[in-house]
This record gives C-alpha cells, sequence and structure tokens, in this order.
C-alpha cells in the first residue's frame, strides 16, 4: 500500500468509523456489498467461457455469502435502526453489479473482470488492515474479521494469478490496460456518485423552494379525492374510445 | 432435461433488445418529452384540474433541466454548483 | 445476432412456402413499482413469462425487465422489431397527476413526501416512452399503455376458466384506484367502479407489516403467517382504523400517512394504539422463558391476527357489494391483496360466488401478463377461445448436457437417474432427506409450484423446524405449504367448491382435514389449514409421479413443498443459482432434471486455503 493510500484510508477511517452508531451502519452496508458481489461472482460462473475457472468463482460467491451473514450479524449485535434491519435482516438487496441489465462480468470480459477482483480484494484488504491497526472495531468483529480477511487473501491471490497467466501468455499490455481501467473506473464511479448526491441535494433544494412558495394558492382550489366507490377513470370506456381512436386511445400515457 | 423429453436449447449468443438502433437521438428524445408535457396539460385540463396547468409547466421543464444535466454525466456536480 | 438474423430469414421462407401469416408477437411490461416482469403472447397464447428479480437475483427488482425480456426475445427467437406490441401496465401520467394532485391537496402536510416524489417522477419515470423506446428498441408506435387495476383485471379474467366474470383488484395503489370493480364478458373488460387513493386496503396491510417490523411489499406474507398465533382482541381499534360500511371501506387519515410521508405509513395515534413498533431484531418467541418476550410476541401475533381479520372484513364487503353490483357465478380476484391465501379462503367459504379464481401473479408482476393480454383483445380486438388450464412453467428451462457441464466444471459427483426416477426420489423423500428439485422452466409468479422448488416428508413436525433453521433460515413461526395429488386432495383437505378451480396455484389456505391432521403435522398451519396446492399429469406429470411413488411407500399422497431459494433470495433461476444455494444450506440432496447430486461431505465446499 502506498502512503499516500495509507494515509487517506486512515484519515477517512478515523473520522468515520468514531462516529456515534456509524460502525453498525457500515457493517449493515458492507453485509449488502458482499451479497452483491455473490451474486456478481455467480454470474461470472455461469457465463465464463473459461470452464477452469467456474469452481473458483463459485467459491469466491460461497464465501461472499458466507461474510454477508457475518456482517449482518454483528451489524445487528452492534445495533442497527428499525429500516435497515429489516432490510438487511432478510438480505434484502436494492442493487449490485447489474447496469442497464448487464452484469458485471458481461460489461467488463474475462480479464478487466478478474483484474477488478483483484483490486477490489486488495483494496478491501488493505481497507481492513487500517481498520486493525487502528483498533477501531470491537473486539468481537475484529476476530471475524480476521477470519474474513484470510478469504479475501484467497481471493486476491487467485484472481492475481490468473493475471500473471494472462501476462504469461503475451497479455502483458492487456492486463496493464485492465489494471489501469479498473482504476479509472473506480475513481470515476467515486465521482459520479458523488456527483448524485450533489443532484440530489440541489433538487431537493429548488424542490423544496418550489413547494414552500408556489404550491400555497394551488392547494386554495384542491380537493382530496372523496371516500367510497367512485365512476371508474381507466379503462377503454365507450366514451372514452368515442372520443379517441381506440388505437390512440390505448397509446395514450395518460 | 426432463421425462417428457421438452428441452429448450439455449443459444449461446448474447442477446440484448439495446443492441438495435431504433433509440433515439437527444433531439428526437427532447421533442418526445415536450409531447409528454403536452400530454400531461391536456390530462390535468380534461381532470378539472386545468388550474394546475401552470405548475404542471413549471415541474415538467424542471424535469427536462434536471434530466438535461445529469445526462452530461462528470461534468454534472459543476453545472449543479452554478445552481 | 447474426445467428438470430439468419434463423429469422430461414423461419420467414418456410412460414411463406406455407403461406401462414408470421405470429403475432406481444410484449407486456410491468415495472418501476415493485416486482418488475415481462410477458411474450404469441397469437394471444402466453409464450413465455419472467420476473426479473429471477435473472438480476435482487428480490422484488423494479428495473425495468430488460434480462428477462432478453430471455424471452431469445426464447422465441425474434427481434425486438417483430414485435406487433409493447404494452406497458399502466398510465404513468395518470399516476403523476394522482401524485402531484395529493401533494397539493394535503399541502402543507406532505412537504417531506414532494421532493424526493417529484425528483424520481421529474427525474426519471415521467419520461417513460423514449426510455421504452430505447432500452426495448420498439418504434414509438407499437408502444401501448394499459391501466394499472385494468392489467390486474385481465390477468385474472383472461387467464381463469369462466367467460362471463366479476372481477375485483383490490392493492396498494395503481393511477388513482386502490380497489376497483370491472364486469368481464366474452374479452370484453368493462370498467364499474373504483375506490381512490389514499383509501387502500393494501397500504393498510402494508402499514400492519411495517408495525411487526417486516419490509412492505416482502413481509406481508409474514403477518398472515403470525396472525394465526394470534386473537383479534383489538378489532375495536382496528374498526377505528379502517372503517367497512355499504359494501366500501375508508382509512382514518389521522392514523396513516403513507400519502404525506417517503419512509413513514403510520402516525403516532396508530402507536397510542398498538404501542412502540417491533424491531426486526426483536425476538417472536411465544414459548420462550423470558416473560417479556412472551408478553411482546403474543401482542404481535394479536395485532396481526386483528389486521387480518379486519381485512376480511373488508375484503367480504367488497365481495357481497361486487355481486349486488354486478352480478355473476364466478368472482376474478387479482392486485396484491388477492394474494392473501387466508383471506381468499373465507370468499370462497363463505362468500355470494359460485366460483373464485385467483391468477397465480396476482400481485404486480401479473400486472404484465394483464398488459399484454389487454392488448391482445381489447387493442386488437381479438375474440377469447376456450383454452387449458394455466400452466405456470413459463420461465426459463436449461438442457440437460448444460446442467453437467456445470456440475462437471464444479466437481459435483452426479448420477443420471433416468430410470426409475420417480421412485428413487421417493426413496429419498421417505427417508427424510430434503431434496432441492429444479425441473423445466421456473415458475411464474411468487410461489414455487413443483419446478424450483424444496421438496421434504411431510409426516413429522420436526421437518418443518429442521428447514426453516438450517435450510431457509428464516423465522420459525411461517408454515410450509402442502403439495398433494389432485386426486387425493378431498381425502386429506377440506377444499370449498368454489376454490376447486385455483387449488393448482397455492392461492388459497384450505382446513386440513381432522382425521388426518396427525399424519402431516409438517404443512399443517396452527389453525388446522394449509396453503394446499394440488398437481395431476395434466399440471405437472413429474412432480404427480413422484407423489404416486411416496404414497405408494408411505401411504401419504403430500409432500411439503416450499421454494427453492433462502430467506432473502429470488427463488433461483440457473443450474449455478441452484448449486450456491443448495451449498450453503443444509439440503440433503438435489435434482436437476434427472441428475441427483449429492449434498458434500465436507465440511465447507472449499479448497482449504493458504493461511494469511
Amino acid at each position: 500500500m502506498g502512503r499516500l493510500r495509507q494515509f487517506y484510508l486512515t484519515c477517512v477511517s478515523e473520522v468515520s468509523w468514531r462516529i456515534p452508531n456509524r460502525p453498525a451502519k457500515f457493517l449493515a452496508q458492507f453485509s449488502q456489498a458482499e451479497r452483491g458481489s455473490a451474486y456478481d461472482m455467480l454470474a461470472a460462473a455461469e457465463l465464463t467461457d473459461r470452464r477452469e475457472l467456474r469452481r473458483k468463482y463459485l467459491e469466491h460467491a460461497l464465501d461472499e455469502t458466507a461474510h454477508s451473514k457475518i456482517f449482518r450479524e454483528r451489524a445487528n449485535a452492534l445495533g442497527i435502526g428499525r429500516e435497515e434491519s429489516a432490510i438487511i435482516d432478510i438480505g434484502y438487496l436494492s442493487d449490485h453489479g447489474i447496469i442497464g441489465g448487464e452484469t458485471l462480468f458481461e460489461r467488463f470480459g474475462e480479464l478487466k473482470f478478474l483484474a477488478f477482483v483483484h483490486i477490489a480484494e486488495k483494496q478491501a484488504l488493505e481497507q481492513f488492515m487500517v481498520y486493525k491497526s487502528r483498533d477501531l472495531l470491537d473486539p468481537e468483529t475484529q476476530v471475524r474479521l480476521d477470519g474474513i480477511r484470510k478469504d479475501e487473501l484467497f481471493h486476491m491471490t487467485y484472481s492475481g494469478a490468473e493475471l500473471e497467466h494472462y501476462r504469461k501468455n503475451g497479455l502483458d499490455s492487456e492486463v496493464d490496460k485492465a489494471i489501469r481501467q479498473v482504476h479509472r473506473d473506480r475513481w470515476k464511479e467515486k465521482w459520479l456518485r458523488f456527483s448524485q448526491h450533489i443532484g440530489h441535494f440541489v433538487s431537493s433544494l429548488w424542490l423544496l423552494l418550489i413547494y414552500a412558495l408556489l404550491i400555497a394558492p394551488f392547494r386554495l382550489l384542491a380537493r382530496p379525492e372523496g371516500v367510497g366507490w367512485h365512476q371508474s377513470k381507466g379503462g377503454l370506456s365507450p366514451d372514452h374510445v368515442a372520443k379517441n381512436n381506440k388505437l390512440i386511445a390505448a397509446r395514450m400515457q395518460s | 432435461m426432463t421425462e417428457n423429453g421438452s428441452e429448450h436449447v439455449q443459444s449461446d449468443q448474447d442477446f440484448t433488445p439495446r443492441d438495435a438502433t431504433v433509440a433515439p437521438g437527444r433531439l428526437e428524445t427532447l421533442f418526445l418529452r415536450f409531447g409528454v408535457i403536452g400530454e400531461l396539460l391536456v390530462l390535468f385540463a380534461v381532470g378539472k384540474r386545468w388550474w394546475m396547468a401552470p405548475l404542471v409547466l413549471l415541474l415538467g421543464l424542471f424535469g427536462l433541466v434536471l434530466a438535461l444535466i445529469s445526462s452530461f454525466e462528470v461534468a454534472a456536480p459543476f453545472i449543479y454548483m452554478a445552481f | 445476432m447474426l445467428v438470430l438474423e439468419s434463423q429469422r430469414d430461414t423461419l420467414q421462407n418456410t412460414l411463406s412456402l406455407v403461406d401462414r401469416p408470421m405470429p403475432c408477437w406481444i410484449l407486456g411490461i410491468s415495472a418501476l413499482y415493485h416486482d418488475s416482469a415481462a410477458v411474450l403472447l404469441k397469437d394471444g397464447v402466453v409464450f413465455a413469462a419472467a420476473q426479473e428479480e429471477r435473472f438480476t437475483r435482487i428480490k422484488n427488482d423494479l428495473s425495468m425487465p430488460i434480462r428477462a425480456t432478453a430471455w424471452l426475445l431469445e426464447h422465441a427467437g425474434i427481434s425486438p422489431s417483430e414485435l406487433e406490441a409493447l404494452v406497458f401496465y399502466e398510465k404513468p401520467l395518470r399516476k403523476f397527476e394522482r401524485i402531484l394532485s395529493t401533494s397539493v391537496a394535503y399541502f402543507p402536510y406532505s412537504w417531506r413526501l414532494f421532493s424526493p416524489q417529484m425528483r424520481a417522477w421529474l427525474g426519471d419515470k415521467l419520461w417513460l416512452r423514449d426510455k421504452l423506446i430505447s432500452q426495448f428498441a420498439v418504434p414509438k408506435d407499437r408502444i401501448f399503455f394499459s391501466e394499472h387495476h385494468l392489467s390486474h383485471a385481465a390477468s385474472a379474467f383472461y387467464c381463469s376458466p369462466h367467460q362471463d366474470a366479476t372481477i375485483l383488484t383490490v392493492d396498494g395503489v395503481g393511477e388513482w384506484a386502490t380497489t376497483a370493480l370491472w364486469s368481464g364478458s366474452g374479452a370484453d373488460i368493462t370498467p364499474v367502479s373504483e375506490i381512490r387513493y389514499p383509501h387502500s386496503l393494501g397500504l393498510f396491510y402494508s402499514a400492519i407489516t411495517a408495525h411487526l417490523g417486516f419490509v412492505v411489499n416482502n413481509g406481508e406474507y409474514k403477518v398472515m403467517g403470525m396472525a394465526s398465533f394470534g386473537e383479534p382482541r383489538f378489532m375495536a381499534e382496528m374498526n377505528q382504523l379502517l372503517i367497512v360500511k355499504d359494501g366500501r371501506f375508508e382509512l382514518d387519515l389521522r392514523y396513516f400517512c403513507h400519502h404525506l410521508h417517503p419512509r413513514r405509513a403510520t402516525t403516532r395515534h396508530f402507536e397510542t394504539f398498538f404501542g412502540v413498533p417491533r424491531h426486526p431484531s426483536e425476538p417472536f418467541d411465544l414459548d420462550s422463558d423470558d416473560p417479556q418476550i412472551v408478553s411482546r410476541s403474543q401482542l404481535f401475533a394479536d395485532i396481526a391476527a386483528s389486521a387480518q381479520l379486519a381485512l376480511e372484513e373488508a375484503l367480504m364487503a367488497l365481495v357481497h357489494h361486487a355481486h349486488q353490483t354486478c352480478p355473476s357465478t364466478a368472482l376474478c380476484l387479482a392486485g396484491g391483496v388477492a394474494l392473501n391465501a387466508v383471506a381468499n379462503q373465507r370468499i370462497a367459504t363463505e362468500g355470494p360466488f359460485e366460483h373464485v379464481w385467483v391468477q397465480p401473479a396476482a400481485g404486480d408482476a401479473g400486472g404484465a401478463l394483464g398488459a399484454a393480454l389487454w392488448g391482445w383483445h381489447m387493442v386488437m380486438g381479438n375474440p377469447r377461445t376456450a383454452e387449458p388450464a394455466f400452466q405456470v412453467s413459463l420461465g426459463r428451462s436449461w438442457s440437460a448436457s448444460k446442467v453437467a457441464d456445470y456440475l462437471e466444471d464444479f466437481r459435483l459427483p452426479f448420477t443420471d437417474v433416468t430410470e426409475n426416477f420417480s421412485e428413487t426420489v421417493a426413496a429419498d423423500l421417505a427417508a427424510g432427506k430434503i431434496i432441492a428439485w429444479m425441473q423445466d422452466g421456473f415458475e411464474w409468479g411468487p410461489r414455487a409450484l413443483g419446478y424450483r422448488s424444496i421438496l421434504a416428508d411431510p409426516r413429522s413436525a420436526e421437518m418443518k423446524d429442521r428447514i426453516n433453521r438450517s435450510v431457509k433460515f428464516r423465522e420459525p413461526f411461517r408454515p410450509f405449504a402442502p403439495v398433494v395429488l389432485a386426486s387425493a386432495i378431498d381425502d386429506w383437505f377440506e377444499v370449498p367448491p368454489a376454490a376447486r378451480n385455483m387449488t393448482p396455484y397455492m392461492v388459497c389456505t384450505v382446513n386440513v382435514r381432522s382425521e388426518v391432521i396427525d399424519k402431516i403435522p409438517a404443512v399443517t398451519h396452527i389453525d388446522g389449514t394449509a396453503r394446499v396446492q394440488s398437481v395431476s399429469d395434466e399440471h405437472n406429470p413429474l412432480l404427480s409421479k413422484v407423489i404416486e411413488a411416496f404414497a405408494a411407500l408411505t401411504g401419504v399422497p403430500v409432500l411439503i413443498n416450499t421454494s427453492f431459494n433462502v430467506k432473502g433470495d429470488p427463488i433461483v433461476n440457473s443450474p449455478v443459482d441452484a448449486v450456491a444455494t443448495f451449498l450453503q444450506s443444509e439440503m440433503d440432496c438435489m435434482y436437476i432434471g434427472n441428475l441427483r447430486v449429492e449434498q458434500p461431505k465436507r465440511q465447507r465446499y472449499h479448497s482449504p486455503r493458504i493461511d494469511g
């Protein structure tokens, strides 16, 4: 780990993990992340053409599932909020590596996928190392994390070995390119997430302004819907169709 | 795969509908979206909520701007900050 | 792409030779709220259907069903340009109208909801049409929009065996309607009347679900299961929250805030009735040694029981109203609330209709099916024909050779048991083994109906605890459903005459016959009911033969049938999902097609690790 990265990780971890109630929340997020990557690995096991890698991907997926469970238990033990607990309690996931209908493996292809796995596992290990050296976790979680670290080391090692295998087969520059791309992607992803947060914040602010300043006069004319049975608004009812052609009516979004 | 021999063999070809090329261009998308705002205004008018038209128009345009900015991806945060 | 193009050309040539028109393909889509799905119709008959969650592995996935659609088109060997129509299951602009109007009508109390909702709509959902065009590659003039409750109604009516029926759809909320009444005749569905947002039975039940510490749109079954452990001692309170009179219902909005708040469904007044909400990790154990836990658990069970009863009362009122307003012999029910199997039993037993029918994907996923059928019948004007009973194995299937490849690559030993298949499975079951079962294409709808199931012997009560604890990792109070031979169903269960058509789909509970109740304790819920599924040669010949063989060994033509997944996962789709699920639980063996796989003996499947 480079000094700069270590310094960065230490600062971020020190600040974020010392905030009360945060560790439980982080562990819940880890649980979700591990679960998501388990699915990414399963998709890789299903889709890869390199049949000798299938079992490794499957084992990796099973590890991630087990880790997810451990993190979930620890998050619950440290006491997370009602809503989050309900969600992680059933392992409910809102998203993982699928974007626009494509899995991580489909988007990246085998080589870049392996580079991604290698780098992600390496960075996770570095992060865990910082937690340990700065003594940021409660003893019980630290013990469980030590177990997880062994698995992560295995994941990093096998993916690294596969990358070496590509290099030996004369794909040196492709491997380097994939690694560069993965690093770039990870930064880009961080930036876009930041962008999302900003967008979220700015648009919320504007909408709140609109709400506070402009809605009130409209309220004077508005009536909530009455209770009980109403005449149906919908369907291709005869008068609805009479006014519009049937096909046009069916195409309407309204 | 079963006793009655029913078997759908999956093609190895990866097939995503997005491969096809009917995706609307930026300008066409913009026209489509103006159309949506128009359809919304008609809907509110027909539903005896014509008095909400200014609000609907304002929000619709706001939505257009929002979608436009987020389509700039990497540069989006800078544009947001301008607000 | 090239392969498919050439396949299509060949197909076209063949068709022109015999002078047959090209088939009419219609794609139905439901998405963006919960349980997105895609359905492909070929000349008005369901060709294939799938929920997106099976492909993305995100339970109740609500994103556009891109992967499901890709599979459907690949399976049919067509490109998007060959689709005659793409039908979206609701009208987004009318939904936006409702959301904006409600926000304005409840100003200033709706301030929390306004911003997140408008952000989601203005930034994304409002521009649905251009998204559909670009994501599904279908030209603008072939995109149609049905209506939320109409899609539900169509999914129930057109798949039912009835030519004339009263249709009642009840769910959270669609565009404006939360409950709608329709009259179905032949290929026509005529709107009658509707009850509008924010008064909603679906949202009422979801509020209780959230109060009891479960995830909304996911944990409603758990409330139903919990209800059997309690007494409905909160009916006075429930009657204040949910007012039922004159064949309709309304919510007292002092107690609910789903129309005002993005994350909360109930107000503080609600808590004065029912106390502090349950934390999800709070134990539910009526046999605990800790009296505090027992009393809290009993409170939760009583709340669940009261809510369930209140829901049933409201539904009964609606059903009677429906019968008076548009009388007919058959009732088709749809919408998320129609998945409440206990309420369906009551409607079938006490209701005024001779037949009750619920389509197995009654929730939002079913909207995709209804939308496509609506396009075929009501937009294109095609008549209805008498169709065979609705089949549920509509999802992706895998060739035996592909499965064998995967198993070999995973280095899992397997045996081909094509000979004596049913007997081998039955012997495993009779020996008390828990079996993972994956055959044909996966099921349509939320229930495992014998294609992606976990099967086991129902004769001992311990089996239920074993599966809950070490296979599914789920709450001990949740019951398991039985699958029974259709020919023997009356010997074991009291099926109300009105519910007869529903038994293949596990959408209605029935009473277990008192004389056999001790013989199948693992599938009998505490209140003596079971959410039964019947199988016959017509519906699932493979499973039917296995149960026959099991009955020959044990005298019991019943098995435990639960979905092949672990808690929080969608039901498995591919052999890879199946293997992963199998290996992370303590099932004994797995049958994929005719291949039998034993659980590896090692503690862990993994190879030994390098110590770090």
